[in-house]
């Protein structure tokens, strides 16, 4: 099962918010996801296959090597299922 | 060879208790260990110069003294020559030789007195001076006068008065009174003759050490009033020309003890001393007798309901409180000064009580009018401590709670009131808002809280108001955290048998200890609690019509922030600091707050200045960006507490949020009122 990691700078408001939406996306698409959440910093030592936030935030992820998604807007539930939907293919 | 003021007052404590564990020497001194080994140093040394054995130390007895040092030796030896006053006694002293100006006084003088250089002394001059100056007065020196203090003549009988109160509470106090009233012992004598008589004729015992300070006192106002400075009548003492004391000063002052004429001002001033002085028995009937009864009554019974004790044998506590009070309430209402030499050491040694009488005694100052000092506070905390004690209920055993309830005096009260009911085992300390919590000062072991706060106490959030049901289950959660158990009584062999009873049991050892493990498991590592209907607010709880807010536009995403937190501030539920802590975060990470266009969720870390969960809510008519494409009309400001409390708040707003037209709605609506309704009612749905 595929493991995806919300990220935010803090760890506690929008990264939940979005956790709750990308739970409500997976299951609109009927993929089954392990998901959970985390602040930048602890993301950074995390395992995860894809991870997931506001641009400004997953940016600051990118080693080339994580595969990173990165939503405009987090409340919008059509975003999320298209930019995770390749991923599930 | 000198001796200290601490390395004396060693010494004598150490003649006077045979056993004294350095423990005992901190409590009864108020050092440090550490100034205590140095004062030891200090007396060993002067105890070998006058040829007595030192100080001894074994593990059973502490520290003693093999040989008796000939009390009157040791006194004698501590005055003024072999004495090295401490700046504290300087200044008492030199403030009173000035003020009582019985000759011109020069540095010369208090070199002399002191020992010490020229430098040192003009050094405690200047620091009189200033303290001359919170009285009003002024410290002036002149070629012809010498050192002179001048101002209002009261405000120089209240500095007297004070010193003198001073200058005897401390028991080590034979080398200032030599250096001040040597040459008055005649004079001392006759007047404790009188003030004897009086007490047989008042039938009232003066404690030692008040009816000497008194003596002194009265010697240091006949100086006054001879030197032209007597008191200008004051009206509000004229009720007391009608009272005996009044009567038997008027004798006093006819006799030959008194040098100077005694107005009526002045010996109404002297009524008053006598009034309020310190007795030890008390049978003299008294005007205002039943104001006082009243009162003393008032607060017992306040003391009761606040430390939620019983105490016994009120009548003879009345009786050992009156005896007390009846002139400590004399000093009250007319202000005198009265020094209690160990307020230190009681707020030290019984912070909560002390805390708890102080609280008891706001109800007197409400009907005084007055304030109670410290050190009066300190006198009553003596009297219910000893009552306690004697009793064996004693405060410090009992965990220590506090209650935060930011609801409003008439729901804390109820709250507060059930609480005691429930637990008359725990020390209820305060009813406090989440601000004053957040700054309170005294120990406490468990919060009681009507909100999610932040604590390193246990917490247990309840509602305002109790039901039978969930008074039940508090009760248990608290016994289970406090003490390991609950008040049920399940044993696993009880267990057992009922088990037994209905069903057939394949393994009974097996199940006992799966039983026992399961029943008598270590209570969990859990500081916070809440009960069912207490648990995480909804949203409708936290954004209401105080942290509602409609704003025509911002200056900046920043200036955004600091409005929409701005009723957190207020109410105390954040600290400023969160404010900063959430515009940091987006300013090192970036806009990620801006969770959908139009709306920003800024939040920082609970540690960062919450005080209690809690959100706000700022709708701007004119959208403020919060990046270059990002502009933002919703800035909903999220303060949470810990990790949890605020999910259930948060999914709801979720739910509100991920409806687009939800969101076009909420900014067409102009009216705050119908905002919040508008938010309650699309915020409802739970289902994740």
């Amino acid at each position: 099962m595929k493991k995806i990691m919300v990220v935010c700078g803090n760890g506690l408001g929008s990264s939940f918010i979005m956790e709750l939406n990308v739970k409500k996306a997976l299951k609109e698409m009927e993929h089954t996801a392990e998901v959970d959440h985390t602040d930048l910093t602890s993301a950074k030592s995390e395992q995860a296959d894809i991870f997931i936030g506001a641009g400004d935030i997953i940016g600051q992820l990118d080693d080339g090597k994580r595969t990173l998604v990165s939503l405009e807007n987090m409340m919008s539930i059509p975003e999320i299922k298209s930019k995770l939907e390749p991923h599930f293919q | 060879m000198l001796l200290d003021e601490r390395s004396a007052a060693l010494l004598i404590l150490l003649q006077h208790s045979p056993i004294s564990k350095m423990s005992d020497l901190e409590i009864q001194t108020g050092l440090t260990r550490r100034q205590i080994q140095y004062a030891i140093g200090k007396a060993n040394d002067w105890l070998e110069f006058n040829s007595y054995s030192t100080i001894q130390f074994n593990r059973q007895k502490g520290y003693f003294l093999t040989q008796p040092i000939n009390e009157e030796a040791l006194n004698v030896k501590m005055t003024k020559n072999t004495y090295t006053f401490s700046e504290k006694e300087r200044e008492n002293l030199f403030y009173l030789m000035i003020l009582l100006g019985r000759e011109e006084l020069s540095v010369y003088h208090f070199q002399s007195i002191t020992g010490l250089s020229r430098n040192t002394v003009l050094t405690d001059l200047r620091q009189l001076k200033k303290k001359t100056q919170q009285l009003d007065l002024t410290l002036e020196y002149s070629k012809q006068k010498g050192y002179v203090i001048s101002g209002d003549s009261l405000a120089k009988r209240y500095a007297v008065e004070y010193l003198v109160s001073e200058v005897f509470s401390n028991p080590n106090n034979r080398a200032i009174v030599e250096c001040l009233w040597k040459d008055d012992e005649q004079q001392i004598k006759a007047i404790k003759v009188q003030l004897e008589q009086i007490e047989q004729k008042l039938g009232v015992t003066f404690t030692d050490e008040r009816l000497n300070e008194l003596s002194y006192l009265f010697l240091c106002t006949d100086l006054l009033i001879r030197r032209g400075e007597g008191l200008q009548n004051d009206d509000s003492w004229n009720q007391l020309v009608a009272t005996d004391e009044y009567r038997m000063v008027e004798q006093l002052a006819e006799t030959s003890a008194f040098q100077a004429h005694w107005s009526q001002t002045e010996k109404q001033y002297a009524t008053l001393h006598l009034l309020s002085m310190n007795r030890t028995k008390d049978l003299s009937p008294l005007k205002e007798d039943e104001t006082i009864q009243v009162l003393l009554q008032q607060i017992v019974e306040e003391f009761e309901r606040l430390a939620f004790v019983h105490l016994q044998d009120k009548e003879l506590l009345y009786e050992q409180l009156y005896i007390h009070f009846k002139p400590a309430y004399h000093r009250l209402k007319y202000g005198l000064p009265q020094v209690n030499p160990i307020t230190g050491r009681v707020q030290k040694v019984y912070p909560e009580l002390h805390h708890l009488v102080r609280k008891t005694l706001q109800m007197l100052e409400r009907k005084l009018g007055k304030a109670v000092p410290e050190d009066e506070v300190a006198y009553f905390t003596i009297h219910f401590g000893g009552w306690l004690r004697r009793q064996g209920t004693a405060l410090d055993d009992r965990k220590r709670a506090i209650v935060v309830c930011p609801n409003g005096v008439g729901i804390s009260n109820i709250l507060i009131y059930t609480l005691r009911e429930l637990f008359p085992d725990i020390l209820f300390l305060d009813v406090l808002s989440v601000r004053s919590a957040a700054n309170y000062q005294l120990p406490y072991d468990l919060v009681f809280s009507t909100v999610h706060m932040r604590t390193d106490a246990l917490l247990f959030v309840v509602p305002p108001i109790l039901e039978v049901q969930e008074k039940h289950l508090l009760r248990q959660q608290v016994m289970q955290e406090l003490y390991g158990y609950t008040t049920g009584n399940i044993d696993a062999g009880s267990l057992l048998k009922i088990i037994a009873k209905y069903a057939t049991i394949h393994n009974a050892t097996e199940l006992e200890t799966a039983l026992q493990s399961n029943l008598y498991s270590p209570s969990r590592k859990q500081t916070k609690f809440s009960l069912k209907e207490a648990e995480k607010p909804v949203l409708g709880e936290l954004l209401t019509l105080q942290t509602i807010q409609l704003h025509p536009s911002a200056a900046s995403w920043q200036q955004a922030i600091q409005s929409a937190a701005q009723p957190l501030v207020e109410s105390g539920t954040v600290e400023e600091r969160y404010v900063e802590a959430m515009i940091d975060s987006i300013e090192a990470n970036g806009p990620y707050v801006v969770i959908t266009p139009g709306v920003a969720i800024p939040h920082a870390r609970p540690e960062q200045g919450v005080n209690s969960l809690s959100m706000s809510l700022l709708k701007l008519e004119e959208p403020v960006e919060f990046a270059a494409d990002k502009p933002v009309q919703l800035i909903i400001v999220l303060a949470a507490s810990d990790s949890d409390s605020h999910l259930r708040a948060l999914i709801q707003l979720t739910q509100l949020l991920n409806e687009p037209a939800n969101i076009k709605r909420m900014l067409e609506i102009a009216d705050k009122t119908e905002l919040m309704e508008f938010i309650h009612e699309n915020s409802k749905e739970e289902t994740q």
